[in-house]
């Protein structure tokens, strides 16, 4: 009960700061909107599959792309609790890091799932027309699973860097690789042989992948898709936690 | 507050501590330190005595490199015993968020039964009830202290540690401080301050040991120690002796 009491807190204190913060959300949807109007008209005439257009193929990986780099301001928020010293406050009040850690991520979840949910309405503008099927409710689980994943790693990241500068460095050291070797802009019968090994056990790719038959066919994603995502997130929480427990100490 | 076999036993028990800085610079040495449950110490020495460092390995923010530790008779491990509270030199606030919502938020991770009354009343007492709705980041800086001890003080703990607690606060404040630890204490909670201001630190106890050099150097009384030796500045806190100057 206080695990939940102590859990929401926190998720109600980080959704205020993000409210307060309306700067970090336009900047992370400018960002998608650049890259669905430069990529969508570049690549116009570049046929998928048959008749389908590039930006119904391009808009569910921006959205994957958006959750990606969304998530990765986590870290940012607890470099900054660490600056003012009001992390080890928090750290000594809770009962264990669960609390702090758990609040913390279920609440950059939703933001992602707020900014996701807005690429869309975008893409709508822009032509996108999404198949509405009961099957987007457990694709969006699966993009909330890859974007909790992520938001843990970033925290991880954070809680053991300390240091704001790292997380520039995390921003191009991980998104990128995982962007580019995903098929969240390329699918991956147009990349080369290695390329597409590497793209399918990226996690991006099978977030995107599962988001994007939902939207444009109306399939749901399977466990075969979503165990991957849940390994990943145990090992990322894990680790933040470990990270935090630490920190607790020092 | 403690139970009959917890309050028999020494809040404190530290044999022979010592600790090191990262580059060999030996920071404490040999440092043995018993306090009982109600029992009020403090910690007096210039800068760099090692007061702080102290505090911090009771805190069970750092490990000890020498010696044993024990909090109510168990080994001080990780994570902290959560029977004891420590409160830094410098405050620990987020800018951002108001006065109330920092203390709701901190009450929540405590779990406390009852949270408004427990708020309203610790707020009062502070006088920061009319400073709710405040943004910490707008709060003076006498204010921020205020909150920042409202919230260490939050949840009654059998164990206090503060650092230089009066620092920044003015004399009402400091009064209020006052009288807070003395009431914890009379409720049986051990109490370890550090401080550079004898005439406050002698109104709350008569106990009183000079770190230097990060060893012990004595014991006695807060008004038996010279300005000279424990670092005070004149005027440097709050209280009726602010401004008295140390004594010769």
């Amino acid at each position: 009960m206080s695990f939940l009491r102590g859990g929401a807190a926190v998720a109600l204190r980080t959704l205020r700061k993000t409210w307060r913060r309306p700067v970090l959300l336009s900047f992370s949807l400018a960002q998608p909107l650049v890259w669905m109007l430069f990529f969508g008209f570049l690549f116009e005439r570049f046929k998928v599959t048959g008749q389908e257009r590039y930006l119904d193929f391009l808009a569910p990986g921006v959205c994957g792309m958006t959750v990606l780099f969304g998530a990765s301001q986590s870290g940012i928020g607890w470099i900054r609790d660490f600056q003012t010293g009001f992390l080890s406050r928090l750290a000594a009040a809770a009962r264990g890091p669960h609390p702090l850690l758990a609040g913390k991520i279920a609440a950059d979840v939703a933001r992602l799932v707020v900014q996701a949910l807005l690429v869309l309405a975008l893409a709508f503008l822009l032509g996108f027309r999404p198949q509405l099927s009961l099957a987007l409710v457990p694709a969006l689980l699966l993009l909330c699973l890859f974007g909790a994943a992520m938001s843990c790693l970033s925290s991880a990241f954070a809680l053991r860097a300390r240091a704001q500068e790292a997380m520039a460095a995390y921003v191009h050291l991980c998104n990128m690789p995982l962007l580019f070797t995903s098929t969240a802009l390329v699918p991956s019968r147009q990349m080369p042989e290695w390329l597409a090994s590497v793209a399918r056990f990226n996690p991006l790719s099978q977030a995107v992948d599962a988001w994007r038959a939902a939207l444009l066919e109306g399939v749901p994603p399977g466990w075969s898709e979503a165990v991957p995502l849940l390994l990943l997130l145990a090992l990322c929480y894990a680790w933040a936690a470990a990270e935090l427990s630490r920190l607790r100490r020092g | 507050m403690a139970d009959s076999s917890s309050a028999a036993s020494a809040a404190i028990a530290a044999r022979g501590l010592g600790f090191d800085w990262p580059g060999g610079v030996v920071a404490l040495e040999g440092v043995t330190l018993d306090v009982a449950a109600g029992e009020k110490v403090a910690l007096l020495g210039s800068n760099g005595a090692g007061k702080s460092t102290l505090l911090r390995l009771l805190a069970g923010r750092l490990e000890p490199a020498r010696g044993s530790l024990e909090l109510f008779g168990r080994p001080q491990g990780r994570p902290a015993s959560g029977r004891s509270a420590y409160l830094p030199q410098e405050t620990e606030l987020d800018p951002e968020m108001t006065a109330g919502e920092t203390f709701e938020l901190i009450a929540a991770l405590l779990g406390l039964p009852d949270p408004q009354a427990r708020i309203a009343a610790v707020a009062e007492k502070f006088g920061l009830g009319g400073r709710l709705e405040t943004p910490v980041a707008e709060l003076s800086g006498g204010f921020r202290r205020r909150l920042d001890l409202a919230l260490f003080l939050l949840e009654e703990k059998e164990l206090l540690l503060l650092d230089e607690p009066a620092a920044g606060l003015d004399a009402e404040g400091g009064e209020i401080l006052l009288a807070e630890l003395e009431r914890r204490a009379a409720a049986g909670a051990a109490i370890v301050l550090a401080g550079h201001d004898l005439d406050w630190l002698g109104r709350l106890t008569r106990r009183a040991v000079l770190l230097a050099g990060g060893r012990l150097a004595a014991k006695g009384a807060p008004g038996d120690f010279t300005a000279a030796a424990t670092g005070a500045r004149s005027g440097a806190g709050p209280g009726p002796g602010r401004g008295r100057g140390p004594r010769r």
